[in-house]
């Protein structure tokens, strides 16, 4: 497994959209190519202008469905001011240009494209007009900045002459960017806000878009695994006989912890991996099971064990005199990604130069695959593919490293490609995590103390040693705790409560292997404290809405959620249901859901889900709506049945026929209705919000309906199912 | 052993074994990647295309059976994506990621062959294909455009 090292610089900041620096690629004018005489040629790193006319805009993030394909090109044409018919989306070769402004390095993560991308992209397109207007200027002998740009072209009011910007753009990438640009008001824009059909349906739905599975090279062969059965396991002995022996079978390439078969196709090379005969070293992983790291996890956040990650007040005291106390413990359980397109990734290895195509979300660290077969950082080419899903496990790049490995042993290009199963067993999990929490209420029913012990193991000892620094790691306490960590990365909480605070996490790492999931540490973090919010709200007479109206720090969380509210009809289900309702401040939105069920013994019927988001600017209002039922079907489908549990070395689920990875189907799905609120402020990300309030509310529903106290997920392992 | 199969009107001869899924003749040996992987055990419907007019799983009907029968794929669909189904798409955005969307898409143009004006639980039972993305919303609002449309 890689770990990387990152400078802190991109972390020191606030999680809000980063500030100024554009660090976008505005090549010195000897390194632009200069296109044909007769007009049309690139501008920058982002632009090109072709002949006739089009406007080739790059896109540099990952598509997975999140629309950023047509938002992100959305900011650049807006400025750029270009008919949105001019447009022309590509996927450009990654490259320094596209570092991402937050993270300095390219890649889609945090729901943080759009929100990262909103000044600089902007900027990207002023700055390309203002040049083009500079040309236009130097070729006619007027001042540029009395000319004006419209529809692809710069015009003079005055004079009423006008020229395209193929005829332009050649000259304008001589000029150095102006470092200030007035950027548009919102009720300039005409197309930031608007509805703009997706650039990549007509290509998803004639069967024609390109995701990771569907590379096509001259020589291409085709690699499927045997993996060890234990994360720790090693390849011993390998008997390949009997699968060199099926026609369509190349190579057998053994790996470190895995084996892969070489073939002309996927069939081939499946049918080869039936018939290996391989002997495994099962190292310590070999015996170990879901059940012990929750043992060990109950152990430690009942001790209180692992580091005072926030401290206010004298929580003990607090608790102590306490009129009442509510104290409860939550379990989350680790959860299986499931993208809809399995795992696979392609290289091609020579000694001069590594290319990789993949459904990748981190284009920025293939300089580490590049050093996997002893090339330089700089001599990898990486392309980015439609992604079909991303849900953070495309953030690893343990694929790209096996691809770029087998590829240097077989000499040819390489995808490899996993099964539905292979891509179960081998995931970067969602951690599980257990949290006993304490609130101290005094007599009048305000809470005046709170406490949350937290264990459970950490993705960036991992995957980011630096920035779990001292054993602290923000993504096991963001959005639970109030703080900043030893590595410099803050943790935000929407609550204030009161006079004293105390969070403590135990950071108990596995054997499993834990990675980024949809909404990350918000995902168990919402979970555990919206859940807690409402039993307090349950055990103390309260109306969960009115109690969190005191709690919350931002008049706009409380405006998000009197909204939602009013919009649900809170406190009056439909006849014979029950409804639950959660609200979370992540990735720079707040959105809540209310879900209204029935329920019958323990058979769910889901209703209705009303959500409500605060996005600060909603750059395509359709994308954001289809994003919100997104991320709650993500959270539902976990919320019902998810998990991932393991007995004895082998993560037991493996395909959808598994009940842990029963996927929501169309006739189960309830009725959505969606506000999307625009309340400025900072721009926020849609790409995870909606996934964390969901478990916390439908639990909340379902107490409602029953009076069971749901503490634990998924809602199966407590009887629950959909009826 | 070659194997003659006719695919979107054009016959193609694979010379792939006989338990060869046609899923994976259509994408390794034909070239047509229009029609997805997702599973192999025909529980997520990805791998979804007509065989004489009829919505099948393609990841566990293997090759040997599809002699003379006509294969429809994503691709031949349509002349130029305009089939109702996939105009209705079009009109409503529906794909997010869009990597089942060839499946949803072929199972929903084989329902609305099969019954022009379907029901809320006609649907319900005949699009059982699963999407990640959750565009099951959108899915059944294009499928009444459809049928308003056609």
């Amino acid at each position: 497994m890689t770990t990387i090292d990152v400078s802190r610089r991109g972390f020191l900041k606030s999680s809000a959209a980063a500030s100024g620096a554009l660090v976008l690629g505005f090549a010195a004018p000897s390194l632009v190519k200069h296109a044909h005489a007769v007009g049309g040629g690139k501008l920058n790193a982002w632009l090109e202008v072709t002949t006739d006319g089009v406007v080739r805009i790059a896109q540099p993030q990952s598509e997975m469905g999140q629309g950023i394909w047509t938002s992100m090109a959305q900011l650049i044409a807006e400025e750029l001011e270009v008919d949105w018919e001019q447009v022309e989306i590509y996927s450009p070769p990654a490259g320094p240009d596209f570092a991402h402004p937050f993270y300095g390095f390219q890649t889609t993560a945090e729901s943080f494209s759009i929100r990262a991308f909103w000044e600089p992209a902007r900027t990207v397109g002023a700055q390309a007009r203002e040049m083009l207007k500079m040309a236009a200027g130097e070729i006619w002998g007027v001042y540029p900045g009395s000319l004006s740009a419209k529809a692809g072209h710069i015009v003079n009011p005055v004079t009423g002459q006008e020229a395209p910007y193929a005829a332009l753009v050649t000259q304008a990438a001589k000029y150095q960017p102006p470092e200030t640009v007035q950027l548009k008001r919102p009720d300039q824009w005409t197309i930031i806000g608007k509805p703009i059909p997706r650039d990549d349906t007509p290509a998803k739905v004639n069967g024609s878009a390109v995701y990771g599975i569907d590379v096509k090279l001259d020589g291409m062969l085709t690699a499927v695994p045997l993996f060890a059965p234990s994360f720790t396991g090693k390849v011993g002995a390998v008997d390949d006989a009997a699968a060199l022996a099926i026609k369509g079978v190349k190579q057998v390439v053994p790996l470190e912890d895995v084996v892969y078969v070489v073939a002309d196709g996927y069939w081939p090379a499946k049918k080869g991996v039936e018939a290996l005969n391989v002997t495994w070293d099962l190292g310590e992983g070999g015996d170990f099971s879901t059940a012990k790291a929750f043992e060990t996890f109950h152990a430690a956040a009942a001790d209180g064990k692992g580091a005072v990650v926030e401290e206010t007040g004298d929580v003990d005291a607090l608790m102590g005199s306490a009129a009442t106390k509510v104290d409860v413990t939550f379990e989350a359980p680790y959860l299986i990604h499931a993208t809809m397109e399995p795992m696979n990734a392609t290289a091609h290895y020579t000694d001069e130069k590594l290319t990789i195509w993949a459904p990748t979300q981190a284009q920025g660290l293939m300089g580490f695959v590049a050093g996997a077969v002893g090339l330089d950082a700089e001599k990898v080419e990486a392309h980015t593919t439609f992604l079909g899903g991303g849900l953070g496990r495309r953030f690893e790049i343990d694929l790209p490293i096996h691809a770029a490995l087998v590829s240097k042993a077989t000499g040819t290009p390489i995808k490899v490609l996993w099964s539905r199963e292979d891509d179960s067993r081998r995931d970067f999990y969602r951690p599980g995590a257990v949290a006993h929490m304490h609130a101290a209420i005094d007599a009048a029913g305000k809470v005046t103390g709170f406490e949350a012990k937290i264990a459970g193991p950490s993705i960036l000892a991992r995957a980011v040693p630096d920035l779990a620094k001292d054993d602290v790691d923000h993504t096991n306490i963001d959005g639970i705790a109030q703080t900043t960590t030893p590595a410099g990365v803050p943790s935000h909480r929407q609550y204030d409560f009161g006079e004293g605070a105390r969070v403590i996490h135990a950071m108990e790492n596995t054997p499993i292997p834990v990675g980024f999931w949809r909404s990350v540490a918000h995902s168990q973090n919402g979970w555990f404290m919206e859940a807690f919010i409402n039993e307090i709200a349950a055990e103390t007479g309260q109306d969960p809405v009115e109690l969190r109206l005191g709690l919350m720090k931002e008049a706009r969380n409380r405006q998000v959620l009197e909204r939602l509210a009013e919009k649900a009809n809170w406190g009056s289900p439909a006849e014979g249901n029950a409804q639950g309702i959660a609200i979370h401040d992540a990735f720079g939105t707040v959105l809540g859901h209310v879900i209204e069920i029935a329920v019958t013994e323990k058979a769910i019927k889901l209703v209705k889900i009303t959500s409500v988001a605060d996005v600060g600017f909603a750059v395509n209002p359709d994308t954001l709506e289809a994003q919100i039922s997104s991320g709650a079907i993500t959270g539902l489908t976990a919320a019902l049945w998810g998990e991932a549990t393991m007995e004895k070395g082998v993560i037991d689920q493996g395909n959808f026929d598994s009940p842990a990875l029963r996927m929501l189907k169309l006739a189960e799905t309830p009725v959505f209705d969606i506000e999307i609120m625009e309340l400025g402020g900072s721009i926020g990300g849609i790409g995870e919000p909606s996934t964390p309030p969901v478990a916390p509310a439908l639990a909340h529903a379902v107490f409602n309906a029953t009076g069971e106290k749901v503490r634990k997920l998924p809602l199966t392992s407590l009887g629950y199912d959909l009826a | 052993m070659a194997i003659s199969l006719k695919v979107n009107g054009v016959d193609h001869t694979v010379d792939v074994d006989e338990d060869t899924p046609l899923l994976w003749a259509l994408r390794d040996t034909v070239g047509l990647t229009g029609t997805k992987f997702g599973c192999g055990i025909a529980a997520c419907g990805a791998c979804t295309v007509h065989i004489d007019g009829e919505p099948v799983r393609s990841c566990v009907t293997p090759i040997r059976d599809l002699d003379g029968a006509e294969i429809t794929t994503i691709e031949g669909l349509s002349e130029n994506a305009d089939h109702p189904i996939q105009q209705a798409w079009k009109e409503l955005d529906v794909p997010q990621c869009g990597y089942c969307q060839s499946g949803m898409i072929m199972a929903a143009s084989a329902l609305i062959a099969e019954a022009p004006s379907p029901t809320h639980e006609q649907i319900d039972k005949a699009m059982t294909n699963i999407c990640r993305c959750g565009t099951y919303p959108r899915i059944r609002a294009a499928i009444h455009r459809a049928v308003k449309n056609a």
